[in-house]
């Protein structure tokens, strides 16, 4: 695949091994990885620098939620999943209608969604 | 009196002092002759049931036999005063029993006068008022019990009209006793709790008690209240009931505890199934390309974490101090800190996540150099120190002394997490440099990535 046809994916993971491992999963299946951000600031920030076609983003990130990362994605009509270790009912009501993987996944499952979520060229 | 006024009685005075000695003799009450100055003259049947001492053995005794020394000064006063005239009536006072026991008695005593008027004697008249009085405290027990308890008790008739209310009800619900003295109780149930105070008046009519039933009632401000209420039906003497007595707790804690477990209980699903995804993640990194699990490096990896776990735990999952999170990572080559392991740097308390990551960095850092690098002589040393420049953080672990080093052919999941995992969660740089002399290992990232006070300034 050419660099310039690979979806970019943005991570949003404060677990450090688990976003470096979703990072490196990820590129191993053809995917490019915008970032991996722990936080909610790091993450619009690198929205804001790079875009995205599609995210991941873990519900919990310790001190916050990723809430306002899955309003300022759907206000910019960009696709994203949900991964999370709540049950759905304790997610935030952002990701009522949004995919879920409840971790732990494997990443054939998590590719699957991706490629179902993804705007097709 | 039955003889009609200005009528002499019709028996002779003989017959007739006869007659009212019968009738003392035969009184229920306890009724005694003194002199005027106390030695007991008569002792009637009933004397001898109240004090278990018979007539021949008290006449001619002092009537302070029967008198609590304490009291004796009192009971000469009060002989005087009867002697020379008064009358007093139901005179609250204590006795001696049978036993020697004290018993309270209400005394009424009069004068005995002759023909002529003069005080010839005293009577008196003696009531065992011991139950009464036991029941008046008990009464007033109850009454200070229901002042002073934390709850609120409050009593209504069938028709839920409220007949008192203590001071814990008004802490509870606002209402003070007139606000709600002959009102309706029904002023505190929530308009949409209604039917429950039509059921609870039904199950007390039925002469049932609801237990601790919690549900929501209405201040006099308006806020909702959590509260337990326990009712009870109140029945006469006759055993008919009329009305209940309500006891309302107030259970704000109570819910907001189950609250706060309910909170808990969500973060440890999260955690756990985050720490679930986190072996997951080691395994599939040290498993990449095909090589073969390492079970005893993937065991050593979940004793690093679990190492950190308990650190966390320790400070409340709020942070890790960074020397602490050094020492426990290095803990196996203890004998080692202070002389060949260097640790300096100041205090700084890391959020979880940081010291997830710089844990895990030390972790593959020591085994490292337990496996090929300073700690593997006898004469290696590490410096492992951090400092913090305005915005910025830096870190290093400098090996020496050990034997020559040569840079690692491959790069296995060990040198992924000392490097690649390091920068990327901290948003940092992270040099890692193979001279001979020993491994140096150099992590530079804001501040604010790795600690709380300044608020993801990382950008």
């Amino acid at each position: 695949m050419q660099e310039s046809e690979r979806a970019r994916i943005l991570i949003v993971e404060d677990d450090p091994l688990i976003g470096f491992d979703l990072a490196v999963e990820l590129e191993a299946h053809g995917f490019a990885i915008v970032g991996v951000a722990p936080t909610v600031a790091k993450a619009l920030a690198l929205f804001r620098d790079h875009g995205c076609d599609i995210a991941i983003l873990d519900v919990n990130l310790g001190r916050e939620t990723s809430a306002p990362i899955a309003r300022m994605l759907a206000a910019e009509q960009v696709p994203f999943i949900a991964v999370t270790g709540y049950s759905i009912e304790q997610c935030p009501r952002e990701f009522a209608s949004v995919p879920l993987l409840s971790k732990p996944f494997q990443t054939a499952r998590l590719v699957a969604e991706l490629k179902r979520q993804m705007p097709r060229a | 009196m039955h003889g009609k006024p200005g009528v002499p009685p019709a028996m002779p005075a003989a017959s007739s002092s006869t007659y009212l000695a019968a009738i003392v003799a035969s009184s229920a009450d306890a009724i005694l002759g003194t002199t005027r100055d106390g030695t007991i003259r008569s002792w009637n049947a009933a004397c001898e049931r109240l004090f278990g001492r018979a007539s021949e053995e008290m006449i001619g005794q002092s009537v302070l036999d029967i008198v609590p020394g304490e009291l004796w000064d009192e009971e000469q006063d009060i002989l005087a005063r009867v002697a020379s005239g008064a009358s007093i009536e139901n005179y609250e006072t204590v006795r001696l029993a049978a036993d020697g026991r004290p018993m309270e008695a209400a005394v009424t005593l009069s004068p005995i006068r002759d023909a002529l008027g003069v005080v010839i004697g005293i009577s008196s008249v003696v009531r065992d008022i011991s139950e009464k009085k036991q029941a008046e405290r008990g009464a007033a027990m109850l009454a200070a019990i229901i002042t002073s308890t934390t709850d609120g008790v409050v009593s209504k008739t069938l028709d839920g009209i409220v007949t008192s209310w203590n001071k814990s009800a008004e802490r509870i619900l606002g209402y003070s006793e007139a606000d709600m003295l002959n009102k309706s109780i029904r002023k505190i149930i929530p308009p949409d709790r209604q039917a429950e105070e039509d059921r609870i008046l039904a199950t007390v009519l039925a002469g049932d008690i609801i237990d601790n039933f919690e549900t929501v009632r209405v201040r006099k401000d308006g806020a909702l209240i959590d509260v337990a209420v326990t009712v009870s039906p109140v029945r006469d003497a006759l055993g008919r009931i009329v009305g209940a007595s309500k006891i309302v707790r107030d259970i704000t804690d109570k819910r907001q505890t189950r609250e706060q477990l309910h909170t808990l209980l969500a973060e440890v699903n999260h955690r756990s199934k985050n720490l679930l995804s986190l072996v997951q993640a080691i395994a599939r990194q040290m498993t990449r390309q095909g090589q073969q699990l390492d079970l005893d490096r993937f065991l050593e990896r979940l004793q690093a974490l679990a190492g950190n776990q308990d650190l966390l735990i320790r400070n409340d999952w709020r942070f890790i101090p960074l020397g602490e999170l050094v020492r426990s990572q290095l803990r196996s080559f203890g004998d080692a800190i202070g002389s060949r392991i260097r640790i300096e740097g100041p205090s700084i308390e890391l959020t979880p996540e940081a010291a997830q990551a710089i844990g895990m960095a030390m972790h593959e850092l020591a085994t490292n150099a337990a496996k090929y690098g300073a700690l593997a002589s006898k004469e290696g040393r590490i410096d492992i120190g951090w400092a913090r420049n305005g915005l910025s953080f830096t870190m290093s672990w400098i090996e020496h002394g050990g034997p020559p080093v040569t840079p690692p052919r491959r790069s296995g999941f060990g040198s992924k997490v000392i490097s690649d995992m390091v920068r990327l969660s901290l948003d940092g740089a992270v040099d890692v440099m193979f001279p001979p002399s020993g491994l140096r290992w150099h992590l530079a990232c804001p501040i604010a990535r790795i600690t709380r006070g300044r608020s993801d300034a990382g950008e």
